[in-house]
């Protein structure tokens, strides 16, 4: 079985403008990560995007959306690609520069979600 | 190898944009019915392209409007001919300009306020609007338009102001730089935010499960280039 961190560097390989991904508990806390911008603090990605993760869950529960499945936020510098895997106690985070292929990020991600779960425990999935 | 899909999981946008960046010969064949297109790409731009006997700007024109139809795209294949000059963001802005410009537009839609012409005038151009809405500097809903009533307007108002707060929170914590965009999909709904302006006002799209993303995307970035000004009032 892969580790969580060379299946990240396989979706990497197939994405122009990577910055980081990782694989996040919805504590903020990051299971697994790849950082090739040295600038960027995944760390800090990482908690700031569990709580729009959480409050992401919790919005479309208020609005009776459904569950939440993505979410793709694009910034002067960055885009940033959340999808919750497994259970959501966990979730993907890929970051781009601002020109990066979001159509091919989320087609990648997608291709990639099941490789990345069993790499997880079995509590996790 | 080839790539298959449809327009409505992967834009045309997307796929000019990765194309052209990834500096190789390739072609996207593009099919919706009977008719038929390409776009022939190398060393970073767009070549040519073909749509129903036409070639060239006007082609690749009317390919930007498909919202539907499959595509093939295929690395390594190169144009024997080349009827496209210019640089190809220049092509693509000039042609979401010209896709906006010559949309029909309603006497509403000239009001200069912010309001439920202005969000219908958008919502038209898309096919599986459940609701939009516009959320001034301080996050309150100052427009919103439904098109399903099953749908919580206020509720979604509430949430977006949520959202927006806590991206901006995001941005700012990892030096992101300005907000320009945010989409959040569930199971039901999609969810397209953008700021207008400075963030004096904040527009949301919201599409059923089956509405495009790429044609949200193209719509409101073209809508806001040009329109922007109605909004802010």
């Amino acid at each position: 079985m892969a580790k969580t961190t060379e299946v990240l560097q396989d979706l990497a390989d197939n994405l122009d403008s990577f910055v980081a991904a990782s694989v996040v508990g919805i504590d903020g806390m990051s299971v697994a990560n790849l950082v090739v911008e040295r600038d960027f603090d995944e760390d800090k990605a990482s908690a700031a995007l569990s709580q729009l993760v959480k409050q992401s869950h919790e919005s479309s529960e208020a609005m009776d959306a459904g569950t939440f499945e993505e979410s793709i936020t694009t910034s002067e510098r960055y885009m940033f690609l959340t999808r919750p895997i497994g259970n959501d106690r966990f979730f993907v985070q890929i970051v781009l520069k601002a020109d990066g292929n979001v159509g091919a990020a989320r087609m990648y991600l997608q291709d990639y979600e099941d490789e990345l779960l069993d790499t997880l425990p079995r509590s996790a999935r | 190898m080839a790539i298959e899909g449809n327009l409505q999981d992967m834009s045309l946008v997307d796929i000019i944009q990765l194309s052209c960046r990834n500096q190789e010969a390739s072609a996207v064949s593009l099919s919706r019915g009977d008719r038929e297109g390409a776009i022939y790409f190398a060393d970073g731009q767009v070549l040519h392209a073909t749509h129903d006997g036409e070639e060239g700007e006007d082609a690749f024109y009317q390919l930007l409007r498909w919202e539907e139809g499959n595509f093939v795209i295929e690395k390594g294949v190169e144009s024997s001919e080349r009827s496209i000059h210019v640089p190809w963001r220049h092509l693509l802005m000039q042609s979401l300009q010209r896709i906006d410009e010559e949309r029909p537009r309603s006497d509403q839609e000239s009001d200069s306020m912010a309001n439920e012409g202005t969000l219908g005038a958008l919502a038209d151009r898309l096919d599986g609007v459940v609701a939009a809405l516009i959320l001034d500097e301080e996050r309150a809903a100052v427009a919103s338009l439904v098109r399903d009533e099953a749908f919580d307007a206020q509720a979604a108002a509430d949430s977006l102001a949520d959202t927006i707060g806590r991206v901006t929170s995001t941005l700012s914590t990892t030096d992101a730089g300005a907000f320009e965009e945010t989409i959040t999909i569930t199971s039901q709904y999609r969810f397209i935010t953008r700021p207008v302006g400075r963030g004096q006002r904040w527009i949301q799209v919201i599409l059923d499960e089956d509405g495009s993303i790429g044609a949200a995307r193209m719509h409101l970035a073209a809508y806001l280039a040009t329109r922007a000004g109605e909004i802010l009032g």
